[in-house]
């Protein structure tokens, strides 16, 4: 058992009868050192979405779930790809990819999560580095790092706030739970 | 209804004030489960409460008829006994559903929003609705409601009239002191002792001999108040001229008031406070940033708030424009009193959930 405080993004929990993948967890201080815990939610037995709240002391039970090493191998709409060391083929359905999708590339190194023997979703590593494609230069004479602005990443065009002085071509380092700049890659 | 007492009677009071607006609107069968009944028949006045007041029930304890709405204040816990007959209850699909809420805190935080409204999904398959007070459209609602003012005092003294109803670690005497000029403080007897205790030499009567503005420091004299009904609690703040208010209850009445108040948040983490402080200061800047004296009450609230000593100049001077400060208190009371309120969603709420019910009992017939 945990409490929701302690679910994080790709953890599955129980909710009655159903097993739910944890898309995205939201935590908020209310008052009296309370606090609350939004959850956006994928049933994984018929895939449908659900968004839902708990106090952040209650507690859930968490499936732990087999995972496998694999790397993207192709899309077939609507179904990735993926494959293991042995050339073993794992499909998992678009819906499922959650925010993966703004970082699969040829080739890129996860996990596939399978729940009852069915691949049901992708876990990737926490840091990802990806080259900027696009963004504005710089405001000339902020070098603070404070000051944010969006860059497009290779090779999704996942959009990321970057600080200004980062340029095109420039490798930079993604938190893939949260979506956001880590730091520049030399 | 549910109330779980944490420290003092401000849980009991939202409750209260709750309780007794619902039976306007709706005269419901209400009752309130607390865990210090005692204490808090105390605050009920039978001229106006027709709240019937219940100790907490013990684990075994259940009703002998389910209610048709369950409501947790401020998200406290249901007994045991309780929360299992809704369980049964919701395995029984002959028997018709509770709803059962979850009341949250007033907060001005923007989150709430995005959390107001949605259904919490219980390991057991039973649902509960989380329902969060707040100051936008999207909130459930600002708790309270508007006080009766009374009219202008005809005052015996030229004594400034403070109410305090702070945390202990709040820095008053050092804010009092700044001001230079004679103060009746209207205090709780609990924290007019520590105060004394801790500033013996410049509190109580005024001396002829050491006149407040020749010694520098405010001159105050204590006015103990004694517990009391709700509604002599409301008729004593809404006879000061300066509120320093905490917590919720009398938070929410201060705002309301159009009274010059300063607002305590429950100590939390720094930044849990301060985030709590400026997401209000963020909302009340929108409509009271074209008075002058605006950026002082702001910097002192954020302050105040936070329980920093005092940058005494700012807080002198916004007393000083106390009819400057005054006004802005107003316009932000009328724009509390034409906001959404608490009472109202939850009586929509339930006149919903009621109606869906009486429609689900008929295809049972």
């Amino acid at each position: 058992m945990k409490i929701a405080q302690e679910i994080r993004t790709g953890n599955v929990i129980m909710m009655g009868k159903d097993p739910m993948v944890v898309l995205r967890a939201e935590y908020n201080k209310s008052g009296r050192n309370a606090a609350v815990v939004k959850m956006k939610l994928k049933n994984l037995l018929n895939n449908s979405g659900t968004e839902t709240v708990f106090k952040a002391d209650e507690k859930m039970e968490v499936l732990v779930l087999e995972k496998k090493e694999v790397t993207y191998s192709y899309f077939a709409d609507p179904m990735y790809v993926f494959m293991d060391a042995e050339y073993n083929q794992f499909e998992v359905e678009a819906d499922s990819m959650g925010d993966a999708l703004n970082y699969l590339d040829d080739a890129m190194p996860c996990e596939v999560i399978f729940y009852n023997g069915r691949a049901i979703s992708v876990e990737l590593p926490t840091g990802l580095v990806r080259e900027v494609e696009y963004t504005e230069p710089a405001v000339r004479g902020d070098t603070s790092g404070k000051v944010m602005k969006p860059a497009r990443v290779k090779p999704t065009g996942f959009e990321v706030q970057v600080p200004a002085f980062v340029e095109i071509g420039d490798k930079i380092e993604i938190d893939t739970r949260t979506g956001e700049y880590r730091n520049r890659v030399k | 209804m549910f109330c779980q007492v944490i420290d003092h009677l401000g849980d009991i009071g939202v409750c209260l004030r709750l309780a007794r607006s619902l039976k306007a609107l709706a005269d419901w069968d209400l009752r309130i489960f607390c865990n210090q009944a005692d204490k808090a028949r105390l605050l009920i006045d039978p001229q106006v409460d027709r709240v019937e007041w219940h100790a907490w029930p013990t684990d075994e304890a259940c009703f002998e008829h389910v209610p048709e709405v369950i409501l947790c204040a401020f998200g406290c816990d249901l007994p045991l006994g309780v929360r299992r007959q809704l369980e049964l209850q919701d395995k029984n699909l002959a028997l018709p559903k509770t709803l059962w809420v979850h009341l949250d805190y007033l907060t001005a935080e923007p989150w709430v929003e995005d959390f107001h409204g949605l259904s919490s999904y219980k390991p057991d398959g039973l649902i509960q609705q989380f329902y969060f007070p707040g100051f936008g459209e999207k909130t459930g609602g600002l708790p309270g409601d508007p006080p009766a003012l009374l009219p202008p005092s005809q005052a015996e003294t030229s004594a400034l009239r403070v109410f305090a109803y702070v945390y202990k670690h709040a820095p008053l005497m050092s804010w009092l002191h700044a001001l230079s000029l004679p103060i009746d403080l209207l205090t709780t007897e609990d924290l007019a002792n520590d105060w004394q205790t801790e500033m013996p030499a410049t509190c109580g009567t005024p001396t002829s001999s050491e006149p407040a503005d020749e010694l520098g420091i405010a001159r105050i004299q204590f006015k103990t108040l004694a517990p009391c009904t709700q509604t002599a609690w409301d008729h004593t703040m809404m006879s000061c001229e300066l509120l320093f208010v905490r917590g919720e209850d009398s938070w929410v009445q201060a705002m309301r008031s159009g009274i010059p108040w300063l607002w305590q948040p429950y100590p939390q983490e720094l930044e849990t406070m301060r985030a709590k402080i400026q997401s209000l200061l963020n909302i009340m800047s929108e409509q009271l940033r074209v008075y002058q004296h605006w950026p002082l009450w702001r910097d002192a609230q954020l302050a105040w708030g936070l329980g920093e000593e005092l940058d005494s100049k700012g807080f002198a001077d916004l007393c000083r424009e106390l009819g400057s400060w005054q006004k802005m208190a107003q316009a932000w009371a009328a724009y509390c009193n034409r906001l959404p309120r608490l009472d109202q969603g939850l009586c929509h709420m339930i006149d919903k959930h009621r109606s869906a019910l009486n429609a689900y009992n008929e295809r049972l017939c």
